[in-house]
């Protein structure tokens, strides 16, 4: 039993993280129709932030965390400049090279600035742990789990209860007619790659302080992102949630309950599946992909 | 023709002359304290030694100062005695970042220098990226990597290429032997990394434990960039030991895991980068240190070898901070080139080249170094935390 | 309000739209007839942008040519599309919330209670997803949302289309309505309807104006017109 709870919420705090980067992910392609593969790299950048304002500005920790997730707004909105609209006309699969583009800039810059030897983001709650059920659960992934709730119930009346959010749906849903609206397509691409700017920072500043930082700290949680995406059909953030809590489990429960060794692979095979078998995503209802 | 009789000629030389090495090596091995005599001999050209090692304030953020202050305290100390062959050491650090497409560009400004003998790089990246041009250059190197390609039998491996960290696999098997017959341990749990790195210390490991008759309970591995390793760890629940060939960044995930699920007691062993500065950052919290184990090169700090706390006393002196095992092997590696020099009183590269080749029994701060498939050193210390520092266990001189 | 000068629309070697001129005065109703690839549709994308083209277009006397569509729309020159072009996955209500995208600061003749007074029928349908409704529902919408842009000049390509006689009576029943307080320029098939409500109208034929004048005349031309569209290839601006 202590271990199915240790896993179950191990599981489900991975998937949490996953959601916030995949629903970085949701936001970007529903206002632009790409893939923001850059994704990965801005939620390193956001630890490596953090973890400087902390130890080289002395700064709080929740005040070095928020630094960390207003500079990745700002850091989403210049990849949205540079990286995508001068090109937001072109093939989507220039558009998407470029967001790589980004990435490789992104990693080479934390390189210059920061090295490549490990470190370190402190966590508010250091290594505490809470029994539950008899498994010690650490308190950071309850607060990965607490945090990331709020996070999605923030973006759920985000997209549905003002103005910002109708937009950037029906953006999605009907481009042109968008435009015939007046919904100023340049300014919610903006928007929304900073939005998920600031999401990346704030799964960095979550996970960071679980394992050591390196440069390489966002690409797995970016990898499961978009297979959460895969499975939640890229349209809802109800689907995408699913999804990447989906992704959390099957990976902690297949790892402890049919072998370790797959663990890292069991995500993909669902998501394989899921591509087979629904098409459209678990929660998906429509299929509408320009990638 | 005339100079391949030569060559022979001095192959034979400095074959014949071990013993002779040996005797200039114990001179220089008391470090800080001895000085060494200069033999009374002419070079024509000073020896020029040219390291290629990213120092602080380079191309690479994490670069530490340990390997040139190394090199630089060893090169102080002979010129000081007096130089090789009537004339001062002349020494060259060419910046090199530890990853990137400027490696080659740092090698070609490091042989514009016309070095007699190369010393780094210290990242396997580095030295894969600069084998072939070195082999084609014919300038001896001795890099501290750890990295089997380039080992004399190695893919890349070249006559010229020396390396003076242990071999991984050696020191993996040190992990093993330490828990069977140090710590008593029947029951061994694995953690390792899905790299050639831990998945080579991990082989040499299940044979070492079989070897000894002990048992694995539990294996895991995962990804160099695992995020989380709560399976992993609840899985070692019932060993007397774990092995970890895992990074810097999984131990140091291992170590808070291990922690947060209730086994901190579990004697842990990890490899070399436990010995890293940056390993008690990573963990987070120094408390967590305690008990923590690692098969590193050396210990400085804690080595009863006669002269080499004095060499570490003159280090913390001189620099200001505990000089790393890489800070001792490069120190090493410097009189390990005097000393070839001084026998075969000739510093060019082919002289150096075949003495490396040679060489052994020269007993440095680091470790007695001999020659073994292009390896220099073959010994390992089971280094455990103690208040935040690293108290020695055991040294093992057969790595291997 | 609206001057179009000269203006041309061609997809790849086909030319759709060729020189057209064309006026719309403020408050004026103004019909766009002719029959199917006309280039009705493409003037009417053209104007509001969301197709390349040459030509001069002036709104209000400022060029609107070189402006994004977002950007001509947010001057007031709204498009409902034909096809209604009801974004699927909002509401009707989020859909007809949208519309206010467009007002810019302008004030707005029509608020969304003002659209369910024209359209009773949309108030059941408030929380109902614009994929789930029927044709006629959508173009209720798509005129609701036009209206709560609040058009200077709303650009309606082909209400009617593909709706059933009622419903087409009901969308011009308002169209009648709102004809006072909205200037437009209507692109239609049904020629006899839009001559009803329109001032004056333009009838193109391959890509040209073949005909322009007051409704009435146009009207009165209607079998002129008809017999026009067979040699169409030798009218020249009609003008």
């Amino acid at each position: 039993m202590e271990r199915f709870v240790s896993l179950f919420v191990t599981g489900v705090a991975q998937g949490a993280v996953f959601a916030v980067v995949a629903l970085g992910f949701l936001l970007i392609h529903k206002a632009t129709g790409v893939i923001n593969f850059a994704q990965g790299d801005l939620v390193t950048l956001g630890a490596y932030i953090a973890i400087w304002a902390a130890t080289d500005l002395e700064l709080p920790l929740l005040g070095a965390y928020a630094v960390a997730v207003a500079a990745l707004a700002a850091v989403g909105v210049l990849i949205e400049r540079f990286a995508y609209a001068p090109i937001r006309d072109r093939s989507i699969h220039v558009v998407v090279i470029s967001t790589l583009g980004a990435a490789l800039v992104i990693r080479a810059v934390i390189v210059l600035w920061r090295g490549t030897s490990p470190t370190r983001l402190r966590g508010p709650l250091g290594f505490e742990v809470v029994e539950v059920l008899g498994a010690r659960i650490p308190k950071q992934n309850l607060l990965i789990i607490g945090v990331t709730a709020v996070c999605v119930a923030a973006l759920w009346l985000l997209f549905h209860r003002t103005q910002f959010g109708r937009q950037v749906r029906a953006l999605a849903s009907d481009r042109m007619a968008a435009q015939m609206q007046g919904i100023r397509v340049a300014r919610m691409s903006m928007l929304t790659f900073g939005l998920a700017g600031g999401l990346s920072a704030l799964a960095g500043v979550l996970i960071a302080p679980t394992r050591a930082v390196t440069v390489d700290l966002g690409f797995g949680p970016m990898l499961y992102a978009f297979a959460a995406s895969i499975l939640g059909g890229m349209g809802s953030i109800g689907g995408v949630v699913v999804g990447a809590l989906a992704i959390g489990l099957v990976q902690q429960l297949g790892g402890g309950y049919l072998s370790p060794d797959y663990a890292e692979v069991y995500p993909f095979v669902l998501m394989l599946l899921v591509i087979a078998l629904r098409p459209q995503g678990v929660l998906g209802s429509e299929v509408r992909a320009r990638l | 023709m005339g100079s391949l009789l030569a060559l022979s000629l001095l192959a034979a030389a400095c074959g014949d002359d071990d013993d002779g090495d040996d005797a200039a090596a114990d001179e220089s091995a008391a470090g800080g304290t001895t000085t060494t005599t200069a033999p009374d001999y002419e070079l024509e050209e000073p020896l020029r030694i040219v390291a290629v090692i990213s120092e602080p304030g380079g191309s690479d953020p994490n670069a530490v100062p340990d390997y040139v202050d190394g090199i630089e305290m060893a090169i102080a100390e002979i010129n000081e005695a007096g130089g090789l062959g009537g004339h001062p050491i002349e020494f060259e650090a060419v910046e090199t970042p530890a990853v990137g497409d400027e490696i080659t560009n740092s090698l070609n400004l490091a042989l514009e220098e016309d070095p007699d003998v190369l010393l780094g790089p210290v990242s396997s990246t580095a030295v894969l990226a600069m084998a072939e041009r070195v082999d084609a250059a014919g300038v001896p190197m001795i890099h501290n990597t750890t990295e089997p390609k380039v080992a004399g039998d190695g893919e890349a491996g070249s006559p010229w290429i020396f390396g003076n960290r242990p071999p991984n696999d050696g020191a993996a098997r040190i992990a093993a032997r330490y828990a069977v017959e140090e710590l008593g341990a029947e029951e061994i749990g694995q953690l390792y990394v899905n790299t050639a790195f831990g998945q080579s210390g991990n082989e040499a490991q299940d044979a070492e434990i079989e070897e000894l008759g002990a048992e694995v309970a539990a294996e895991r591995s995962f990804e160099f960039n695992a995020t989380d390793l709560t399976e992993a760890v609840l899985a070692m629940e019932d060993v007397d030991v774990v092995l970890d060939w895992g990074t810097p960044a999984t131990v140091g995930l291992a170590v808070n895991t291990l922690a947060q699920q209730g086994l901190a007691d579990v004697p842990h062993i990890g490899p070399g980068s436990v010995g890293f500065s940056f390993f008690a950052d990573i963990v987070g919290d120094e408390s967590l240190l305690e008990g923590v184990l690692g098969v590193v090169d050396c210990n400085p700090a804690d080595d009863d070898r006669e002269g080499v706390e004095a060499w570490h006393d003159a280090f913390v002196e001189e620099y200001g901070y505990e000089p790393s095992y890489g800070a001792a092997q490069m120190y090493d590696a410097v009189h390990i080139v005097a000393a070839i020099v001084n026998e075969a009183q000739a510093a060019d590269p082919e002289t150096i080249r075949q003495g490396l080749e040679s060489l052994d029994g020269h007993e440095g701060i680091c470790a007695i170094y001999s020659n073994e498939n292009n390896v220099l050193q073959h010994s390992s210390v089971v280094v455990r935390f103690e208040d935040g520092s690293l108290v020695t266990e055991k040294t093992y001189d057969d790595v291997g | 309000m609206l001057e179009v000068r000269d203006l041309r629309v061609t997809y790849g070697t086909t030319v759709a739209v060729d020189g057209v001129d064309l006026d719309v005065g403020g408050g004026e109703i103004v019909a766009l007839l002719g029959p199917n690839g006309a280039g009705k549709t493409s003037t009417l994308r053209a104007i509001s942008r969301v197709v390349p083209a040459t030509g001069t277009i002036t709104f209000d006397g400022e060029p609107v040519g070189a402006l994004r569509p977002e950007a001509v729309a947010r001057r007031g020159l709204v498009h409902v599309p034909e096809g209604r072009h009801v974004f699927p996955n909002l509401s009707v209500h989020e859909n007809l919330l949208v519309g206010r995208s467009a007002r810019d600061g302008r004030p707005s003749a029509f608020e969304v209670d003002d659209v369910y007074d024209l359209f009773p029928e949309l108030v059941p349908l408030r929380s109902r997803a614009g994929w789930a409704l029927s044709g006629g529902e959508q173009q209720m919408v798509a005129i609701g949302r036009g209206l709560l842009a609040a058009p200077r000049l709303l650009l309606l390509d082909e209400p009617s289309l593909g709706l059933a006689p009622t419903v087409v009576d009901r969308v011009y029943a308002v169209l009648t309505e709102v004809a006072g307080r909205v200037p437009l320029l209507l692109v239609e098939q049904d020629t006899e309807r839009a001559l009803r409500l329109a001032a004056r109208a333009y009838v193109m034929a391959a890509g040209r104006v073949a005909l322009s004048g007051p409704a009435g005349e146009v009207a009165g031309r209607d079998e002129l017109v008809a017999s026009y569209l067979g040699r169409t290839a030798t009218v020249r601006d009609g003008a």
